[in-house]
């Protein structure tokens, strides 16, 4: 196939941006000629000379452009990646649903693991890249009655290696939704991920009988990196 | 005088630019141009129509975003129906808002439980898209039973003899319910999405209810993997010509056709500030340093904020699609005398609704979604909601009583339900949701009754999707 437009990459050195410095055919032609070529393409995500090869690579999606999945393919958008949602401590009672919480526990030194499922758009698969993080939040509520009172639980995300396992802390002093504290995530890959979390009472005060588990999110949270 | 455009790609020849060639003006003139026009369709600056939305056909590659991966984890037991159900229930239904450029194939997983035993010759589960008058534009479509579990009374292969039969409960208790696929072709924009499961209710005392559960569901594009890795070529050595750190309409150069004509010099500045251009617009849009460069010098990026750039292409960008409950289109009511009783009978674990109308005469929360938010501008917010209900009463049945609003950042309009054709499917749309950029917060649908006295039609809340939706 023969290059119908020239390509390039090459932005102009700084020593060839200097007063006095030589005007160079290529290097002009490099830096401003060939990289307009590629940035159309990846901006348009289409090869703008038909019957020529593209300038670019394929993205992760095996299509042309910025998709936006992470250095070189562009910022990420911040989005949720999987969803838990609940009205399991819906305290009205005019509204009528499934009561049971998802996860609940009431002995200090008790644990549950949960498994997920998620599919993640394809990405380049590098460390700091935007989607090889998923950050899991959880938001939970003390059980027991009125009065004065607290549980604690802690959230771990066990990966496959669990020495690299991160966690937060929920502690719950009323029965409001309330958002754990901490940042756990998981390493994600592109397309099915299975995941795997666990959550374990380590402390309960007062009136309260334990701790339930009842909304959760796992997010794409970097915008470039983490 | 005019400002340097070049509304179509042109590129120059590779002839043009070999080592000891003739400098063109019109080569660089050219690339200019692009240079401008790339940098006009990704900020919208100048007036340009044609901007980078991310919708495809040369307006920048779709996201391909998952709509929906929602872990539910219900049983969907009924509950003493009268009269006995052995039909399809609608265990997931839900609207689904597909991003223009996203009219393609998509996959969707539901894992559940397997019909009962007696319907085995059949799949038992089908999928059904219908549009916004709730005509069925494609299915029911058998889904295909693609992993796990081991189906109720099918041989357990492990050598005893007889061979032994799983249980409903036995596989209710494993974790790995088996998995039904599909592959749908869906179109740009507002649709509902059913999925169906053959159920019935086995005599009390004759093996008990249904005993089945609804896991996971997942909607993503049919995906195909880059055969190659793709990537920026890269093959400057060396520190280049110093970069903006900001990418904001104060760093752009514009070009005058009068700065690069035939027969004039070659200015060093045109050079000089075409390359930090590129250099600039290379960084902002593809968030990687430019070749050469081992690290980022710029700490803008292209987020659609417009806080730079007040023109900024807005973008469709799907944020969470929930299932809700179940309904029955057969006219089966879910619940008994809701207006004054508690509900016994239907699928009691798996749907939501108002138990007590009259009472909800202030907001109450049916659903509750924890979701980060993109840094997308708050401006006239495009962030939407649409809630699918059902009046179980049947199609003469009347929501107009009924009102919802969705709280986030802030709490939006009140909004009214509108019937898809002749149904008892309702939907509503909320429109300019508030909400704040980069942050999580939880999205809050709340429903109540602006007559309570009155005999309006009873409520199944079904499912939502939040979504922004560009103009």
């Amino acid at each position: 196939m023969t290059l119908k437009r020239f390509i390039s990459s090459k932005a102009l050195l700084a020593v060839e941006a200097t007063s006095l410095s030589p005007a160079v055919a290529d290097s002009l032609a490099e830096s401003i000629l060939g990289r307009s070529r590629m940035l159309w393409e990846l901006a348009t995500g289409e090869n703008p000379i038909a019957d020529d090869e593209g300038a670019t690579g394929l993205n992760p999606q095996g299509k042309r452009g910025v998709d936006r999945s992470g250095a070189p393919w562009g910022t990420a958008c911040l989005h949720p990646l999987w969803t838990y949602e609940s009205e399991a401590n819906q305290t009205s009672t005019l509204v009528y649903g499934r009561t049971t919480p998802w996860i609940s526990l009431g002995e200090v030194g008790q644990s549950q693991r949960r498994t997920i499922t998620v599919e993640v758009k394809p990405f380049q698969e590098r460390q700091m890249t935007p989607y090889s993080r998923g950050l899991l939040q959880v938001l939970g509520f003390r059980l027991g009655g009125a009065g004065v009172g607290s549980a604690t639980a802690t959230i771990t995300c066990l990966s496959s290696d669990e020495a690299s396992s991160t966690s937060s802390t929920l502690t719950v002093s009323s029965t409001a939704l309330t958002v754990a504290s901490g940042s756990p995530f998981f390493t994600l890959r592109p397309g099915i991920n299975t995941l795997t979390f666990e959550v374990k009472l380590t402390a309960k005060s007062g009136v309260a009988t334990g701790v339930s588990i009842d909304v959760a999110t796992l997010s794409q949270f970097a915008v470039r990196s983490h | 005088m005019a400002r340097i455009l070049a509304s179509t790609f042109a590129g120059t020849p590779p002839s043009e630019v070999v080592a000891d060639a003739s400098i063109y003006w019109r080569a660089l003139y050219q690339a200019l141009g692009e240079m401008a026009e790339v940098k006009d369709r990704l900020t919208g600056e100048n007036g340009n129509a044609v901007t980078i939305n991310h919708t495809g056909s040369g307006r920048g590659c779709p996201l391909g975003l998952a709509i929906a991966n929602q872990h539910i984890d219900a049983r969907i037991d009924i509950t003493d129906p009268s009269p006995a159900v052995a039909d399809y229930v609608d265990v997931i239904a839900v609207p689904i808002f597909v991003a223009t450029g996203e009219d393609q194939s998509w996959v969707l997983e539901v894992e559940i439980s397997d019909p009962k035993p007696f319907n085995e010759g059949e799949v038992g589960v089908t999928a059904t898209l219908f549009d916004s008058s709730w005509a069925a534009f494609q299915g029911p479509i058998d889904g295909r039973r693609t992993a796990g579990g081991i189906a109720p009374g099918r041989p357990i292969n492990d050598g005893s003899a007889p061979p032994r039969t799983i249980t409903d409960e036995q596989q209710f208790n494993t974790t790995a319910l088996p998995t039904y696929s599909w592959n749908l072709t869906l179109s740009a924009g507002l649709q509902f999405l059913t999925v169906s499961r053959f159920t019935r209710v086995l005599a009390s005392g004759v093996g008990g209810n249904d005993s089945s559960k609804l896991g996971a569901w997942r909607l993503y594009p049919a995906r195909r993997q880059a055969s190659r890795t793709g990537a920026v070529p890269s093959s400057s050595v060396g520190n280049n010509h110093p970069l903006p750190t900001t990418f904001v309409p104060g760093t752009w150069v514009e070009f005058d056709s009068t700065q690069v004509e035939e027969s004039g010099p070659l200015d060093a500045y045109v050079i000089s500030r075409a390359n930090r251009n590129i250099n600039a617009l290379t960084e902002w849009m593809t968030g990687a340093p430019v070749a050469g460069n081992a690290s980022m010098t710029m700490t803008t990026n292209r987020l659609g904020n417009r806080a730079s750039f007040t023109a900024e292409p807005l973008i469709d960008l799907p944020i969470a699609c929930v299932a809700l409950g179940s309904s029955y289109a057969g006219g089966f009511k879910l619940i008994v005398a809701p207006q004054t009783l508690a509900a016994s009978t239907g699928m009691l674990q798996w749907s939501r609704f108002p138990v007590t109308r009259p009472d909800i005469v202030t907001p109450a929360s049916v659903a509750l979604m924890r979701c980060i938010m993109p840094n997308f501008s708050t401006a006239s917010s495009l962030l939407r909601l649409t809630l699918l209900v059902q009046a179980p009463g049947g199609g003469a049945t009347t929501l107009n009583d009924w009102r919802v609003r969705v709280t986030a950042a802030g709490t939006s309009g009140t909004f009214s339900f509108t019937r898809m054709g002749a149904t008892n499917y309702w939907s509503s749309t909320i429109t300019a949701i508030p909400f704040t950029p980069g942050s999580h917060q939880n999205v809050i649908v709340n429903l109540h009754h602006i007559t309570p006295a009155a005999i309006d039609g009873d409520l199944i809340v079904l499912g939502a999707m939040a979504y922004f939706e560009a103009p």
